[in-house]
């Protein structure tokens, strides 16, 4: 793991990857990119249908509505669009697109905190129409099924209480599988940070959810 | 080996992420420390529940991925058409458009009875033998008159405006 700090606010040069993560000319989703600058449009609606989704999820405990989710989503994906022939591949497609999402979600936040509008935890999500059991249901009874969505939901609250920086970091190295130096790159903050951050997000959920296993 | 320096360690060595060096050099005071090896479970466990948990928490179902595509391509559209506007109000554009439309109107010599008409440039030749004719006129009669000259030149010398405009 290197200690060497990501590269400054320059979010389309980021530097490559030294530690185990995926090298940027192994990344499908680079050359699909690297497709996109130069304006293929089946390339660009490959990496959409491809990112939307966890896009949306990661935009989600943000924004506290999946409308507003879905909003920032087409929007990063729009400013990914917009700043295609800058582009370069030395990182990660993802390092650059949940960048992007971040800094558009905090830009939504502060407008919501300048609104005063933030609601409650409990209302910023619906986990019935959000969560889903982990497990194949049609191999587990239904009292397995039930638990599984209790500790999601119970899951979902947990994270909401984190802090924002928390909870985006650990968000981005569990759901979307990136690596520490990744999650560093996305949120411009040393490796070691994150390392911090992770590390006292998973100890938080731990004391939380310590009766679930 | 501090125990507090490998405890703040573990959660980034059950993902994965420390070097070799540094994961041997825990997992060696992970096999003295009993304690340190307690919490060590601990957080495997917790890393386990978080990845198995996680990924469900904020998974959107049933997304409408194809009007959203369609939502974002209007954007980039509307993008293209706002870029295009901006463009046309820029003050140098404005400016050169309008040199070249002066140019234009100048080449084609639309502004000569005009210029005439306001004595910056000399009257056709005609007009220079027939001055009565236009002497008394204003300014637009006087344009008139002078698209009308032949009609004036060929009535009788006493032709007024109104005359030559029948």
């Amino acid at each position: 793991m290197s200690g060497s700090p990501p590269a400054g606010r320059n979010f389309l040069a980021c530097p490559a990857l030294t530690g185990h993560g995926v090298r940027p000319e192994e990344d499908p989703d680079v050359q699909l990119m690297l497709a996109v600058k130069r304006d293929d449009a089946a390339a660009f609606e490959a990496l959409f249908r491809k990112h939307i989704a966890p896009v949306v999820g990661f935009a989600l405990p943000f924004v506290g509505s999946r409308a507003q989710a879905e909003e920032v989503a087409q929007e990063a994906f729009a400013q990914v669009y917009r700043t295609r022939h800058r582009y370069q591949p030395h990182a990660k497609f993802t390092t650059w697109l949940y960048r992007i999402v971040r800094n558009l979600c905090l830009s939504e936040l502060r407008r919501a905190e300048n609104r005063s509008a933030r609601v409650s935890v409990s209302d910023r999500t619906n986990p019935e129409e959000n969560a889903r059991p982990v497990t194949d249901q049609q191999t587990q009874n239904q009292e397995d099924a039930l638990l599984a969505r209790e500790g999601i939901s119970r899951m979902q609250t947990t994270l909401l209480k984190l802090p924002e920086q928390q909870r985006s970091a650990l968000m981005l190295a569990r759901v979307e599988g990136l690596s520490y130096q990744e999650v560093a790159q996305v949120l411009e903050c040393s490796v070691s940070a994150v390392k911090s951050l992770i590390h006292r997000a998973t100890m938080t959920i731990r004391d939380e959810l310590r009766d679930m296993r | 080996m501090w125990c507090w320096r490998v405890r703040r360690d573990l959660t980034a060595l059950a993902d994965g992420e420390l070097s070799p060096r540094r994961g041997a050099a825990v997992r060696g005071h992970l096999e003295q420390c009993s304690d340190c090896r307690a919490l060590w479970q601990e957080t495997q466990r917790a890393v386990q529940l978080q990845q198995r948990l996680m990924p469900g928490a904020f998974e959107v179902l049933d997304l409408a991925v194809d009007p959203m595509l369609r939502e974002v391509r209007l954007r980039l559209d509307d993008d293209g058409s706002g870029q295009m506007r901006r463009w046309f109000w820029h003050p140098a554009v404005i400016t050169a458009a309008a040199a070249v439309g002066l140019m234009m109107v100048s080449v084609l010599g639309l502004f000569n009875p005009l210029l005439v008409a306001v004595g910056l440039e000399e009257p056709p030749e005609e007009v220079a033998q027939r001055p009565e004719l236009f002497r008394d006129y204003p300014l637009f009669e006087h344009l008139e008159a002078l698209e009308n000259f032949d009609a004036l030149q060929s009535g009788s010398g006493s032709a007024t405006g109104a005359e030559a405009n029948e």
